[in-house]
């Protein structure tokens, strides 16, 4: 074959893939016609840089419109010189209530509801096709605007979730502050899902789903630096909270977890330093030392520029959140319960602020927030028995950015053991990573674990709930009718009574609930027939010996109902699990 | 052309780098795509792949608990969870040829007849062609039936050995992993000799209990477990050293070794290596460190570009002073 023949094909294959490409994103009235267009029309339209830009902005507009009509938000500016006015239903005549010398500059348009009262006022949207240096620009106009009152959120569209995959890295996200990202073919399945009948009008339905993206990000091997190591509880140092700073992207979801090396010498040294009388002294006489990981929930995770005051008011419309995506995470908690003969737990205690450890993660399977919503959830309740809770703390994190309402049930054996002196304002933020010294000599303040957490993570104290064994006394930030004494199960039981009593009398529907538990097996159990009583949909976070951590050395196993022909069948909890439908267990 | 330093065989399997996995520390390979940086572990670093051990029929495995640490140790007791033969063949074989990579099943079974079924099933059903090995697990402490009895017994190894090798032929090699559960390891390995195996490679666990002193009670759900990790690497040089030493097939690299138990540095290996090992598995230590190969292979490397070697001229070094 000579070249130009192959040139010539290779012509003609691009213009019938285009042309392919262009009729799946028209609707079907019009697919046809696209069909049939001829080589010089597509050369055309496709050599048209920016009127191509233009139209892709109309389409994503009159998309995004559907989900914000759906959530109750309209549409309060549109810049015209960004879109291709009457295509894709995109009209510009109407909208005009912001006044355009008001809006930050690069806005396409911004989204406005009236009726919030404590959150958000304004989304202002922007697409990223207009050079490199856009995050930075926008982030600065808008936080200029925003003066600290955090009523305005901003939202950047890219084209497909690898680039937003990319900007979302910390590295990026240090010039993009408070600002959330949306993709493309995410807004597409959204709109698609909420009125498809709109949708139809404006694109072909998605054949295929959207590539799980995230789901390729892979477990990473990483040297962290530890930021703090701070015991909690009154009396007894059996509790500590560790944070930690990575220096990658690290893209965990609740639920997940991680294996930490447990001291900071990297096991080489420690199985094969040569043998002299010393060594063997201080790794064998003396105590055992740690040779495994040891594996841990997340408490909870910082990301970068989300201020928590900010975090707290934070208050999206709820399905454009199931498509909203934060920067990643660049700081993370542990809240691990030092066990009496715990090798890896003692050696955790040890750590100091600028160790360094070697983790891996992150590990099981991803729990995608936005399914709940797609599955029908309209409130989550986390249910957690001591050290249990810790987890579902960065749970509820995610779940306020999803924009679910939330309930907390703490069960601890003591009230003391919730009480500790915070060294540095829970407060704090992480746009002064830089300021980390400085918040760091503060004097340290009275702070009490998970309820803190949970209302810095937006929670309203009205909606946290403790129980105890025995109630001593307590400044409390939550009312007191709150507070129970006995165990949390009996606690969320009552409380379930109560409001069904409620429900009857002002003959209300049922709300569907779901609920996340983590704690002893015999709690976790104890809650399966409550909320099995109640109708609430209830999973569980498993907690198994591990090694390996990754799903080959089948140690981890718990037994599930899922196997051959109805038999039960031994699951890997770190990668089947670590949540699991409390239905699936065999208890 | 440089020869590759690192290339070494075991008989006529040409491996690019003597590193293994051992047989249930990787799972079946895919599990390991989950990792950022698997292309840089298993394509680079690893010469072959050892499956986790596959039985005829499936396996539900044993009562948890399964794994309790130990002093540089781990004592398991896993029990051989296994799908079975047919889906292995039909599911988890076929996404491990991507790699590229020598694979090699290890095979456990109650009985000779059984061990012999499972060897005709890979091979009535064109395993051979895919896969370059196959490893006779007569070692395996942690069954209640079978599983240490081949292994301690020589006449009931030499019968495992002939019935796999009776149906398996020249096709893929058959390589008799021994267990360290014996008083002279010489005994075991020179019956798998005589039953025809064409590799040897030991060490598989040695059996263990601990014992929770709080509840009063062993830790494993089946009281026994399998010892594994840095503990018990003396004791793998040492059988690798005896077989080398005393059996002629091993000394003239007829029947070459593959050393196993506790490495997890690039020393380890090497020690593995010259007390008479071709290549060398590692398992337990790439729980702790999923990056294990690549940083064993790094060491070796520098290793021997230093001192102007190759494996090859390294195995058995310990013997030769
Ligand atoms: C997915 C997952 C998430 C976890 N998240 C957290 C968390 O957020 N916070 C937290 O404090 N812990 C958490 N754990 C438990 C934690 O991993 C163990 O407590 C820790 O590994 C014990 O290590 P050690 O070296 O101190 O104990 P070891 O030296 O291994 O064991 C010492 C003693 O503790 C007992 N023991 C060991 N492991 C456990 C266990 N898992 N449960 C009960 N007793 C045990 C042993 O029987 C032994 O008597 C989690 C575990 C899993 C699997
Ligand atoms: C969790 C686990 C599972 C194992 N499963 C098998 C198996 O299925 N077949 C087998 O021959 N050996 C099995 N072994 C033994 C290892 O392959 C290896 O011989 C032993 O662990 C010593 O090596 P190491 O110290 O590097 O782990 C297993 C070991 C462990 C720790
Ligand atoms: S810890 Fe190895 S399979 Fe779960």
């Amino acid at each position: 074959m000579s070249q130009k023949e192959s040139s010539a094909q290779r012509e003609r294959s691009f213009y019938a893939k285009t042309r392919s490409n262009v009729a799946k994103l028209v609707p079907d009235k019009l697919s046809p016609s696209v069909r049939t267009l001829n080589e010089d029309d597509i050369e055309k339209a496709i050599s048209d840089e920016d009127a191509n830009r233009k139209a892709y902005h109309s389409l994503c507009y009159s998309l995004l419109r559907i989900i914000l009509l759906h959530d109750k938000w309209r549409i309060a500016y549109v810049d015209p010189s960004q879109f291709e006015d009457n295509v894709f239903g995109m009209a510009l005549r109407d909208i005009s209530s912001v006044k355009p010398d008001e809006v930050p500059e690069n806005i396409a348009f911004i989204a406005q509801n009236d009726n919030n009262r404590n959150g958000n006022k304004m989304i202002l949207f922007c697409f990223d096709d207009q050079g490199s240096d856009l995050l930075r620009k926008v982030s600065y106009e808008v936080k200029k605007l925003d003066d600290g009152k955090f009523d305005n959120i901003c939202v950047m569209v890219v084209p497909s979730p690898e680039i937003m995959q990319d900007k979302r890295r910390v590295s990026k996200a240090d010039e993009w502050r408070r600002g959330f990202f949306l993709c493309f073919p995410e807004i597409r399945k959204k709109s698609e899902h909420l009125n498809e009948k709109e949708y139809l009008q404006l694109c072909v339905c998605t054949s295929n789903p959207i590539a799980d993206f995230e789901e390729r990000s892979g477990i990473l091997t990483e040297t962290v630096e530890v930021l703090d190591n701070i015991a909690v509880g009154q009396e007894s140092r059996s509790h500590y909270k560790l944070r930690f700073r990575t220096s990658h992207s690290f893209n965990i979801t609740p639920g997940q977890f991680i294996m930490t090396a447990t001291s900071s010498h990297r096991h080489e040294e420690a199985v094969s330093r040569p043998t002299s009388l010393d060594n063997l002294k201080s790794s064998f006489i003396i105590k055992p030392t740690s040779y495994l990981k040891r594996p841990f929930g997340i408490h909870r995770a910082f990301y970068p520029h989300f201020d928590l005051p900010y975090l707290k008011r934070l208050s999206l419309p709820p399905e454009l959140a199931t498509v909203l995506h934060t920067v990643f995470p660049n700081q993370f908690e542990i809240f691990y319960k030092v066990l009496e003969n715990g090798v890896g737990t003692n050696e955790l205690t040890k750590l100091k602020r600028g160790d360094k450890v070697q983790i891996i993660g992150p590990l099981g399977k991803r729990l995608h927030m936005r399914e709940l919503r797609e599955q029908g959830f309209e409130e989550i309740h986390v249910i957690g028995g001591g050290v249990g809770m810790a987890p579902l703390i960065f749970m509820v994190q995610a779940l306020r950015y999803y924009s679910y309402p939330v309930k907390a049930f703490i069960g601890t054996e003591k009230i003391g053991m919730l009480k500790y002196k915070c060294s540095r304002d829970g407060l704090d933020n992480c746009d002064g990573l830089d300021n980390l010294d400085n918040t760091f000599s503060e004097e340290p303040r009275d702070a009490t674990i998970y309820v803190d957490d949970l209302i810095d993570a937006g929670v309203d104290p009205a909606d946290i709930y403790v129980s105890s064994t025995v109630l001593e006394n307590h400044d409390w930030t939550i009312p007191k009718d709150n507070l129970y004494e006995g165990v949390v199960t009996g606690q969320y039981n009552v409380y379930l009574q109560s409001r069904q009593r409620e429900r009857r009398q002002k003959k209300q529907r049922q709300k569907k609930i779901l609920a996340f538990a983590c704690g002893p097996t015999g709690m976790m159990k104890a809650l399966t027939l409550i909320t099995a009583e109640f109708g609430i949909k209830q999973k569980v976070l498993m907690e198994k010996r591990m090694a390996c951590g990754i799903g080959v050395c089948l140690s981890c196993v718990c037994e599930t109902k899922n196997g051959e022909g109805g038999e039960s069948k031994y699951s890997r909890v770190c990668t089947d699990g670590p949540i699991f439908d409390a239905a699936e267990i065999v208890w | 052309m440089v020869k590759n330093p690192l290339e070494v065989a075991l008989r006529n399997l040409r491996l690019k780098t003597p590193l293994m996995t051992a047989s249930g520390t990787a799972g079946h390979l895919d599990e390991l795509t989950a990792l950022k940086d698997y292309r840089t572990v298993i394509i680079d670093a690893l010469g072959a792949f050892v499956t986790k051990g596959v039985t005829l029929k499936p396996k539900r495995g044993n009562p948890e608990l399964r794994v309790v640490e130990t002093r540089t140790g781990l004592l398991n007791s896993i029990g051989l969870q296994n799908s079975g033969v047919e889906i292995f063949l039909k599911q988890e074989l076929p996404r491990t040829l991507q790699y590229e990579l020598p694979i090699i099943v290890n095979i456990s079974a109650d009985t000779a007849q059984e061990f012999e079924e499972l060897a005709a099933y890979l091979i009535d059903n064109d395993a051979g062609r895919i896969i370059s090995g196959i490893e006779i697990n007569v070692s395996c402490p942690n069954l209640s039936e079978g599983g240490a009895i081949f292994g301690t017994n020589p006449y009931a190894v030499e019968n495992v050995v002939k019935a796999v090798k009776r149906r398996v032929g020249d096709e893929v090699l058959v390589i008799t992993k021994l267990t360290p559960n014996v008083t002279d390891i010489t005994q075991p390995a020179r019956a798998a000799i005589a039953g025809g195996t064409d590799v040897l490679s030991m060490i598989n666990t040695l059996r263990g209990i601990a014992i929770d002193v709080d509840a009063g009670k062993p830790f494993l759900g089946n009281v026994y477990g399998g010892l594994s990790g840095p503990a018990i690497k003396p004791v793998g040089v040492y059988m690798v050293y005896e077989c080398f030493g005393k059996i002629t097939e091993c000394k003239n690299k007829t029947v070459p070794i593959i050393g196993i138990g506790g490495i997890s540095t690039w020393r380890d290996a090497l020690e593995y290596i010259m007390a008479g090992a071709t290549a060398v598995g590692i398992g337990t230590a790439w729980f702790v460190d999923p990056g294990i190969f690549g940083e064993v292979k790094k060491g070796l490397d520098k290793y021997l570009a230093k001192n102007e070697k190759t494996i090859d001229e390294l195995v058995g070094k310990a013997h030769y002073c």
